[in-house]
């Protein structure tokens, strides 16, 4: 597939702050993409970038082959989300999106097509005359889309767009943009620090820790085989076994297995480690079990499902095992 | 816009030339003698500021501070109050009380002071009902003296004060008091121990602005005063326009510029030790 | 219940206090009426005072003065104060503070010695005082204020609102015309009443700089207060405090309320 996007030693200080190293990157066309990180580890900073509002230190910026690594945002064939939504407040919802297309001088006629358009993908044809304050944050969400949509961008970034909503709506909406995004074919680069939004939405996952790239991978393997340590506690929950050899098993709760200390006969590996409960919480679908483990203060977390034989309860002796194809390994 | 950081350089410049630069000349002008026609001419010398050591113009001051001190001290009694009122009220009705108690903010003093002059004199409207009554038999003199003075300074610089206890007031959480009560503190101890402290900010820039606009008044004492209640404003006033000494009118003067910069540098210096950061001149204006 | 006697006890003092700051202004407003020329009985209503302030000429020269120099300095100081506050917005400045005492001073500062000290200058520099030097002075303190109300408004606008529209194709300019200016609009037309209203209202610093053939309004109706008593006085008075008052009202409504930035 084509490319759209092609970051190159990307840079950026701040007043002598180092906010990312350097980066390389490429984005393919129709791609979700998803940047995840926690807040300052310059996500939205490398977002801003591509948009044009933040200028490189170094490196070049590539659109659709185009060196745009000095162009304004406003030269830019890319729209932007704003995590607030930064709609116009002295303008109508229906004035809001031909903002865009009134600044590029689109002739009349196609402009009205294509806000008309717009207005049904995002069924907002109802609300055309409202202004941003009469409106939910939901509505007010697809307004912001509709906005930069209208303008047929080569890419569409989205900052957060999902943050200052309710779960609930969180989760109708996620799915709502996977789809638009599916229907259109068009590159998203979707900024976001939920990691569980992260990994339902995307193609792939970049996850960013201090500027740096800790992995990029799809959302099954950036869940299911961290390449770093930060990546394991940042998605997910997870145990981790310091190694004698200087590296990291990192092993998902779900892939924990436990049995009574004392069991004979067993089918399965040997327990690699033994301790003892100390609370058992319930989770609806599961029970998380906590360990402490003999010879050390380390809480492992186990997820028992009930259709596996036993409850346990707290003060029981276990012992701990794991298929050894679930092994992953880190080291650093 | 490359060079729209000189788009202050006009309004800088406006008042280097007209804010600036005549204080400077004020001051050069107070080391300065002049001839007996009012010519001033500069040669250097302390003169002017030794005449204000002069018990008469000390006395002068001394009085200005006693009506200042008094002033501030009558609008945080009437303005406290007023401003907690507007404060508790809901908030569609907050703006509107603030707006009536800024309407005669923007009355100028002289339309104001005039107004207390019509009620006041000796065929005005407290002596024509007093008369009627039949409760004096001769008009009483009302204008004309400190009392005179006060209510009308008083009526003045209400608004300064009412203002920054408001906003004070309109930060504090009312939480506290419920927390207060709780614990067990009376509505009068919550008051004192709760609500008193965290607004005394308020109270204090209110005090700030009360206190330089008394020391610097002259049209209040000029309409409603009469002569032997001059404040250091009619000194200066006077020395200006009919006496023509400019040369200490001007010392009179940047000696009052300096007690109002002192004063508000002290209030910064206690704010931004309350508040842990830095201050800024918005806390007043 | 205790709490309900507070509150009313609350209540009646904020009235009487605001019946102090009230009542004499309306008895300034409802002497304009009385027939009686010098007793402070009511005698009757009448128009006449009004009618006789627009025969005289002089009442009509300080007027034509007053609007003059009100417009003229409200147009200069909002231009300037509007730009300079658009710039503060947007840049950090090294002399930032410099800049912030520059321009809240003249507030703070006693009326005064800002109205002494360009008469001072004026007298130096041998501009002969007159309509010239009042607008001069005028401009110098509405400046601030145009500055600090077209601020408060910026402050409360979103930073974001004009990377959206760069982002949405709009040039410097674009942007400038069609976010930035609009949005700030309310804040420039309150600033602009309140510059108008300080010119026309001010007293203390015309005082010093305005010449014989400049009398404004409030300086016209001192020397007639000088005089003594009179309907015309209140009459005048009323209609300066009536104006006033509208412009007030007027620009209050246009003030930024807390806007959006907080609620967040």
């Amino acid at each position: 597939m084509k490319d759209m996007i092609r970051l190159e030693g990307i840079s950026k200080k701040f007043n002598g702050h180092v906010i990312i190293p350097s980066i390389d990157l490429t984005i393919a066309d129709g791609e979700f993409l998803t940047l995840l990180g926690p807040s300052g580890c310059g996500k939205t900073t490398l977002l801003r970038m591509i948009a044009g509002l933040e200028q490189p230190t170094e490196g070049k910026i590539y659109l659709d082959d185009e060196d745009v690594t000095k162009l304004p945002p406003y030269k830019r064939n890319v729209n932007m989300v704003f995590q607030h939504y930064a709609l116009f407040p002295h303008m109508t919802v229906e004035e809001n999106i031909h903002f865009g297309l009134k600044m590029k001088n689109v002739p009349l006629d196609e402009q009205d097509e294509r806000v008309d358009q717009v207005l049904y993908l995002t069924q907002l044809e109802e609300l055309r005359n409202r202004y941003p304050q009469q409106m939910s944050g939901g509505q007010q969400q697809r307004v912001a889309i509709a906005r930069a949509l209208v303008n047929n961008p080569k890419v569409l970034l989205l900052d957060e767009p999902l943050g200052a909503l309710d779960y609930q709506l969180r989760k109708k909406l996620q799915i709502e943009l996977k789809n638009l995004q599916r229907g259109l074919g068009l590159t998203f680069i979707y900024v976001t620090h939920d990691q569980e939004e992260a990994l339902t939405m995307s193609d792939r996952i970049i996850v960013m820790n201090k500027g740096v790239i800790e992995q990029d991978d799809n959302a099954n393997t950036i869940y299911h085989i961290p390449k770093t340590k930060f990546v394991a506690k940042f998605i997910g929950e997870s145990n981790f076994f310091d190694q004698e050899d200087g590296t990291t098993l990192v092993m998902r709760p779900e892939k924990i297995l436990l049995c009574p200390e004392d069991e004979e006969n067993f089918t399965h590996p040997e327990p690699l480690y033994y301790g003892t409960v100390v609370d058992v919480v319930f989770y609806g679908t599961i029970d998380k079990v906590f360990i402490r483990l003999d010879n050390s203060n380390q809480i492992v977390i186990a997820y028992q499902y009930f259709d596996d034989i036993k409850r346990w309860e707290p003060d029981e002796r276990v012992g701990i095992w794991w298929q050894p194809q679930d092994e992953v390994r880190v080291t650093k | 816009m490359k060079n729209g950081k000189l788009m202050v350089a006009p309004t800088v410049l406006w008042l280097s030339f007209f804010f600036v630069i005549p204080l400077l000349i004020v001051v050069a002008v107070s080391f300065a003698s002049r001839t007996p026609y009012g010519q001033v001419i500069f040669d250097f010398t302390l003169n002017n500021y030794q005449r204000f050591f002069e018990p008469l113009y000390l006395s002068i001051f001394a009085y200005t501070l006693g009506v200042a001190l008094l002033t501030t001290v009558f609008t945080i009694i009437l303005g406290y109050p007023l401003a907690y009122f507007i404060a508790q009220l809901p908030k569609k009705w907050q703006q509107p009380g603030l707006i009536l108690v800024m309407i005669p903010f923007w009355i100028n003093f002289l339309i104001r002071s005039y107004a207390w002059v019509i009620i006041l004199r000796t065929r005005g409207l407290a002596n024509t009902f007093l008369l009627e009554m039949g409760w004096i038999d001769l008009p009483m003199q009302f204008l004309y003296n400190e009392t005179a003075v006060i209510i009308g300074m008083v009526y003045a610089l209400l608004p300064f004060m009412v203002l920054p206890i408001y906003v004070s007031l309109e930060q504090f959480d009312r939480r506290l008091l419920e927390a207060a009560s709780d614990l067990g503190a009376s509505p009068f101890t919550a008051f004192r121990k709760i609500t008193l402290p965290l607004t005394l900010p308020g109270i204090a820039a209110g005090t700030i602005l009360v206190f330089i606009s008394s020391l610097g008044m002259f049209v209040v004492p000029d309409v409603m005063g009469g002569a032997k209640s001059a404040l250091v404003g009619n000194l200066i006033q006077n020395q200006f326009l009919a006496a023509r000494d400019w040369p200490f009118g001007s010392a009179l003067s940047i000696i009052l510029a300096i007690m109002a910069l002192v004063l508000i540098v002290l209030y910064y210096k206690a704010l931004s030790a309350q508040k842990g950061g830095k201050a800024d001149a918005k806390d007043l204006a | 219940m205790p709490k309900t006697w507070r509150n009313h006890t609350l209540c009646a003092y904020a009235m009487v206090v605001l019946a102090f700051l009230y009542f004499p202004l309306l008895i300034l407003a409802l002497y304009s009426f009385n027939e009686s020329r010098i007793n402070a009985m009511w005698t009757g209503f009448t128009w006449d005072w009004y009618l006789s302030l627009f025969h005289n000429r002089r009442v009509l020269e300080a007027l034509y003065n007053s609007l003059l120099v009100a417009c003229i300095s409200t147009v200069v100081s909002t231009s300037l104060g509007t730009i300079a506050a658009i710039a503060l917005n947007k840049y950090k400045y090294k002399f930032q503070n410099a800049i912030n005492g520059l321009l809240y001073l003249p507030i703070l500062i006693p009326e005064i010695v800002m109205g002494l000290s360009l008469l001072v200058l004026f007298s130096q520099a041998q501009i002969p005082l007159g309509k010239t030097t009042l607008i001069l002075a005028h401009i110098t303190f509405c400046v601030s204020f145009v500055v600090i109300t077209v601020s408060t408004r910026l402050e409360g606008m979103r930073p974001e609102l004009e990377q959206a529209a760069m982002d949405l194709y709009a040039t410097p300019f674009q942007t400038f015309r069609y976010i930035t200016l609009p949005m700030a609009m309310p804040g420039i037309v309150a600033g602009a009443l309140i510059a108008f209203t300080l010119s026309i209202d001010d007293f203390i610093i015309s005082f010093f700089v305005a010449g014989p053939s400049s009398t404004t309004l409030p300086l016209y109706i001192y020397a007639m207060v000088k005089r003594g008593i009179s309907p015309e006085i209140n009459a005048l008075s009323t209609l300066l405090m009536l104006s006033t008052i509208s412009l007030v009202v007027l620009a209050q409504i246009l003030q930024p309320q807390h806007t959006s930035k907080k609620e967040d």
